[in-house]
C-alpha cells in the first residue's frame, strides 16, 4: 500500500533545545500506526512538528506525495492532515454543534452529510448537540475533540494520546472508535498512547521511541511479543 | 545665580523625583514583574501624608501637625507602603494585569477623593506653604541647589539598596518570580509574599518621592496626580533606560524629564517669540496635547525596536 | 429610585457597547486594552466631526463606527501585532501609550473645552412612576438594544462571529484546526471598536463630549468585563448593566463624582469573590 506520510530523519524542538534527535517513520493509507516509548521522550513535540507546531530543523516530511516540511497548521489542514491535542483540545464555551462548525471552517462542502456521519460514529454526541462543551465529561470531550477534526474529512488523522485519563472501560470504547474511523472513514491514523499494549492491539504498526529518537519498529504484534519492549514499557 | 544655571538645578531636581519613583518601578516592574499602574496615586499620598504631618495648623485642611520633615517623609513612605499592601492582598495571586487595573483604580479613586473631600485637603484648591528643609535659608541663592544635593543623596541611598538587595538570595527570587512564577513556586518559594514585599518597598520609595515633591514646590493639589499621564511618563522612563538596569532607570528619568519639560521650554519660547497673540495663544493650546503624543511616540517606538531600552538590561546572574 | 434605575439602564447600555470589545479582544489576545476607552472618544468626536458637516445624526454615528473599527484595526496592524509575541504586559504597555495618543490627538484637533452634539435643550417625557426620560435617552436605550441583538446574532449564526467565540476560548486549538486566526483577529478589532464608537457617540449625547471621556469610562468597562468573566461577550451585556446600574443607584446615598470608584470597589469585590467572574470559564491565576 502506499505511504500516505514519510518522514526522514527529522529533527525539532523549542527555541534551539532539540527534542526530537532524527525519527523516522512512515504511514500507509489504510493504517494505524502507534508511537509508543517512555515520558518526556519527544512523542508529543514529534506529533507537533508533523503538523508545523514546532520548528522542524532538519529532514523532511511528506504527505501525500508533497513536501510539507515547514508549514503552518492552517496549511496542512487544507491538505487533509488533522491534529488533535492531548488536552485543551475542545472549545468549552462554545456547544457541540458549534464546536463541529469550527471543525468545518476550512471545509464548507458537504457540511450536512458530514456531521450526520459524525454523529453516526459518536452517537452520544448527537443526544446534547446545544449543550456547552465544557459541560461535558472527559471521555465525551475526548469524542467531541476527534469528532472535530473528522468534519475535514481527513486522509491522516494525528491523535495525542487519545486514551489518556479516561477509565478503563472507556478506553476500550475509544479504541473501538478509532478502529471504527479508520474502517468506515478511510483515514490513516497516527497516535500517541501510553496505553501501550491496546494500542498495539488495533495497530497495524508501531514504532518505540526513546530520547527522541527510533529504537524498535514492528507489527503491532511483533511489539506487543518483544521481550525487551515488554519489559521497558509496557508494564509486565 | 545665571539664569540657564538655575534652570538647568530645577531641571534636576525633578528629573531626581522622578529617578526616585523610577527606581521604585524597576523593583517592581525590573525586577519582579510587577505591573503598577498606580504610580500616581502612591506619589500623591506621600506628597499630602507629608504635607499634613509637617505643617503648621490651617482651617483648610487636615492635619497640620508641624512636625520635622524627616519624620513626615519616613510616614510618606509608610502610608504609601501600606495602600500597596492592600492592594496588593486580592490581586497578586492572580495575573498580572489584574493588579495593573487595581492599581490604576486605586490612583484615580485617591485623585477623586482629594479632589471631591474639602475638608481633607482642599480638594481643588490644592495645599500651599508646605513647609521646605531649612526654611531659614530658603531665600538663599543657592538653595535649589542644596536642595538637588539632598535628591542626590537620596537617589545613591536607594540605589546601592536595590542594588544590594537584588544580589541578595532575597532579590535572586525577585528575578526567578520574573522570569517564571511556576517554576519559582515549585521548589517551594512562597511567591505571594515576595510579590507583596517587593511591591510594598516599591511603593514606599514612591511615597517618598511625592513626600519630597511636596516640599519642594511647597504647593499639591489633585490634578498634580492624574493617573495615566503621570504614571505613563514614569513608564516610559523606566523602558527608555531598560528595565532591570538601576543606572538605566535614573538615566532614562533624567532623558525623558529633559525632553518633557525641555519641549515646554522651546514652545514657550516660541509661544513669547510670536508677536500674533493668536498665534502665541494657540501654540500655548497645543503644547500640552503635544508633548504628550511626542512621548507616546517615543515609547512606541521604543517597545517595538528597542525592546530593552537604549541602555538594556545589565546582566546581574 | 424608579429615575436611578433608568439613568442605570442608559448609563450600563453605554458601558455595555464599551465592553463587549474590550472583552473580546482580552479574551482572544489575552492582554488588557488601556486605550479601549479613549477609542470611544475617538468615535464619539467623529459623530461630531460628522454633524459638523451637516450629516444626519444616524448616518454620522455608521460612519463614525465603520472609521473608528478602521482604526482600531489600524492600531492592531501598527503596534500590537508586531508585539503579540511578547508578554501580555508589554502590550498593556503599549496600550497606555496608544491611549494617550488617541486623547491629545483629539485634543489637539477639538481642543480641551465641553462640547455638545446640540445645543437643542430637549423636554423629558413623564412616564409613571415619576420617571422622566428624554427623547435622546429613549434613543441611546432603543439603538443599544437593537446594537446588542445585532452582536448576539452576529456571535451566535455566523462563521466569524462563532470563530471569535472560539478565539477567545483557546487560540491554539483555532490554529491547530486551521482557522486563520489572524484573519478573525482583524474582525475582532473592528467589531468591538465600531460598538465602542457608538458607546462613546451615546456617552456624548447623554452626557458632553470632552478628550478625557474616554479615561471616565475605562474603571467602569474593566469592571465590567471583568465581573462578567474576561472573554465572555454575554458576561459584558450582564456586567455592564450591572455596573451601570449600581453607579447610578450609589448616587442616591454617595457623592456622584464617586461613580467610577464605585464600580472600582464592585471590581475589587470580584476579585476577592470570585476573580473568574459571573460567566468567566478560566481561572486567570498567576
Ligand atoms: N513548550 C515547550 N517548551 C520547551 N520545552 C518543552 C515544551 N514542551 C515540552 N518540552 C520538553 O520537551 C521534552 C519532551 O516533551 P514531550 O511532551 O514531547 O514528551 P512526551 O514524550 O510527549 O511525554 P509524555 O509522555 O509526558 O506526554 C520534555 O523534556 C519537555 O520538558
Ligand atoms: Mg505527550
Amino acid at each position: 500500500m502506499e505511504s500516505i506520510l514519510k518522514i526522514e530523519n527529522i529533527a525539532a524542538g523549542y527555541g534551539r533545545v532539540e527534542i526530537v534527535k532524527g525519527i523516522s517513520l512512515h504511514v500507509s493509507k489504510d493504517e494505524i500506526v502507534s508511537i509508543i516509548g517512555p515520558n518526556g521522550t519527544g512523542k508529543s513535540t514529534f506529533l507537533k512538528a508533523i503538523f508545523g507546531l514546532v520548528k522542524v530543523f532538519t529532514g523532511n516530511i511528506f504527505f501525500d506525495n508533497e513536501d510539507i516540511t515547514g508549514l503552518k497548521p492552517h496549511q496542512i489542514v487544507k491538505r487533509s492532515m488533522c491534529y488533535v491535542p492531548q488536552d485543551n483540545n475542545i472549545f468549552p464555551s462554545l456547544t457541540i454543534k458549534e464546536n463541529l462548525d469550527m471543525g468545518a471552517f476550512v471545509r464548507h462542502d458537504d457540511y450536512s452529510k458530514n456531521i450526520e456521519e459524525v454523529y453516526g460514529i459518536f452517537p452520544l454526541l448527537s443526544g446534547f448537540k446545544n449543550k456547552k462543551a465544557g459541560e461535558l465529561s472527559g471521555g465525551q470531550q475526548k469524542m467531541l475533540a476527534i469528532g472535530m477534526s473528522l468534519m475535514l474529512k481527513p486522509k491522516l488523522l494525528l491523535l495525542d494520546e487519545p486514551s489518556a485519563g479516561l477509565a478503563p472501560n472507556m478506553v476500550d470504547e475509544m479504541m473501538k472508535k478509532i478502529e471504527l474511523i479508520n474502517r468506515e472513514e478511510k483515514a490513516a491514523i497516527l497516535m500517541v498512547e501510553q496505553n501501550a499494549k491496546r494500542a498495539l492491539k488495533i495497530s497495524n504498526r508501531g514504532y518505540v521511541l526513546s530520547m527522541g529518537k527510533n529504537m524498535y519498529e514492528g507489527t503491532g504484534e511483533e511489539l506487543l511479543n518483544n521481550k525487551d519492549i515488554g519489559k521497558l514499557y509496557l508494564g509486565e | 545665580m545665571s539664569g540657564i544655571l538655575s534652570y538647568l538645578i530645577t531641571l534636576g531636581i525633578m528629573a531626581g523625583i522622578f529617578a526616585i519613583l523610577t527606581l521604585g518601578l524597576n523593583l517592581q516592574w525590573g525586577f519582579t514583574g510587577l505591573f503598577n499602574v498606580g504610580i500616581a496615586g502612591f506619589f500623591a499620598i506621600g506628597a499630602y501624608a507629608t504635607a499634613f504631618l509637617t505643617k503648621g495648623p490651617s482651617p483648610e485642611h487636615l492635619g497640620g501637625l508641624g512636625m520635622p520633615i524627616f519624620f513626615g517623609l519616613l510616614i510618606s513612605a509608610v502610608v504609601s507602603g501600606l495602600i500597596a499592601f492592600l492592594i496588593g492582598l486580592p490581586t497578586l495571586k492572580l495575573k498580572e494585569d489584574y493588579l495593573a487595573i487595581a492599581t490604576l483604580g486605586i490612583a484615580e479613586s485617591i485623585r477623586l477623593i482629594f479632589t471631591n473631600e474639602a475638608w481633607l485637603g482642599n480638594g481643588n484648591r490644592g495645599i500651599k506653604d508646605i513647609p521646605k528643609p531649612w526654611a531659614e535659608l530658603s531665600a538663599a541663592p543657592y538653595y535649589n541647589l542644596l536642595f538637588l544635593l539632598i535628591i542626590f543623596i537620596i537617589i545613591v541611598f536607594i540605589y546601592f539598596f536595590i542594588e544590594k538587595s537584588i544580589h541578595s538570595p532575597w532579590g535572586r527570587v525577585l528575578k526567578a518570580i520574573r522570569e517564571d512564577e511556576l517554576v519559582t513556586a515549585s521548589v517551594g518559594k512562597n511567591v505571594f509574599r515576595y510579590k507583596l514585599e517587593s511591591l510594598v518597598i516599591g511603593s514606599m520609595f514612591m511615597g517618598l518621592a511625592g513626600g519630597l515633591y511636596s516640599h519642594y514646590i511647597s504647593f499639591i493639589s489633585p490634578d498634580v496626580f492624574h493617573p495615566m499621564q503621570f504614571t505613563f511618563l514614569v513608564w516610559v522612563m523606566l523602558i527608555l533606560g531598560g528595565s532591570g538596569n538601576n543606572l538605566g532607570a535614573i538615566a532614562g528619568a533624567f532623558l525623558v524629564w529633559a525632553i518633557w519639560s525641555g519641549s515646554e521650554f522651546l514652545t514657550d519660547l516660541l509661544a513669547r517669540i510670536s508677536t500674533d497673540p493668536k498665534v502665541s495663544g494657540m501654540i500655548t493650546n497645543i503644547q500640552s496635547p503635544l508633548r504628550i503624543i511626542l512621548i507616546s511616540v517615543i515609547l512606541e517606538l521604543v517597545l517595538l525596536y528597542r525592546p530593552d531600552g537604549i541602555f538594556g538590561e545589565k546582566k546581574i546572574l | 429610585m424608579p429615575q436611578l434605575i433608568i439613568n442605570g439602564i442608559i448609563m450600563g447600555s453605554i458601558i455595555v457597547l464599551g465592553s463587549i470589545g474590550l472583552t473580546l479582544t482580552y479574551g482572544i489576545l489575552n492582554f488588557a486594552n488601556f486605550a479601549h476607552g479613549d477609542i470611544m472618544a475617538a468615535g464619539a468626536y467623529l459623530c461630531l466631526f460628522f454633524l459638523g458637516l451637516n450629516v444626519p445624526f444616524v448616518v454620522a454615528v455608521i460612519l463614525s463606527m465603520c472609521i473608528t473599527a478602521g482604526l482600531g484595526i489600524l492600531i492592531d496592524w501598527c503596534i500590537y501585532r508586531k508585539l503579540r509575541e511578547k508578554t501580555s504586559v508589554v502590550l498593556l504597555i503599549a496600550s497606555i501609550g496608544a491611549a494617550l495618543f488617541l486623547r491629545n490627538v483629539v485634543q489637539l484637533i477639538f481642543g480641551p473645552q465641553l462640547v455638545y452634539y446640540s445645543s437643542e435643550i430637549q423636554m423629558a417625557k413623564k412616564l409613571p412612576f415619576g420617571i422622566r426620560i428624554k427623547p435622546d435617552e429613549i434613543f441611546i436605550i432603543a439603538a443599544s438594544f437593537l446594537l446588542i441583538i445585532a452582536v448576539h446574532l452576529f456571535l451566535k449564526r455566523s462563521r466569524i462571529g462563532k470563530a471569535m467565540r472560539a478565539l477567545s476560548d483557546n487560540m491554539q486549538l483555532a490554529g491547530v484546526i486551521g482557522i486563520e486566526t489572524e484573519k478573525i483577529i482583524f474582525w475582532t478589532w473592528g467589531l468591538g471598536c465600531a460598538l465602542a464608537a457608538a458607546g462613546g457617540i451615546f456617552l456624548g449625547l447623554e452626557v458632553q463630549l470632552r478628550p478625557m471621556m474616554g479615561w471616565d469610562v475605562l474603571l467602569p468597562i474593566f469592571a465590567a468585563v471583568i465581573l462578567g468573566g474576561i472573554g465572555s461577550p454575554y458576561g459584558a451585556m450582564a456586567g455592564g448593566m450591572i455596573i451601570g446600574i449600581s453607579q447610578e443607584v450609589s448616587t442616591a446615598f454617595i457623592n456622584p463624582a464617586y461613580k467610577s470608584v464605585v464600580s472600582f470597589m464592585i471590581l475589587i469585590l470580584v476579585l476577592l469573590i470570585k476573580p473568574s467572574g459571573i460567566f468567566g470559564k478560566k481561572e486567570r491565576l498567576a
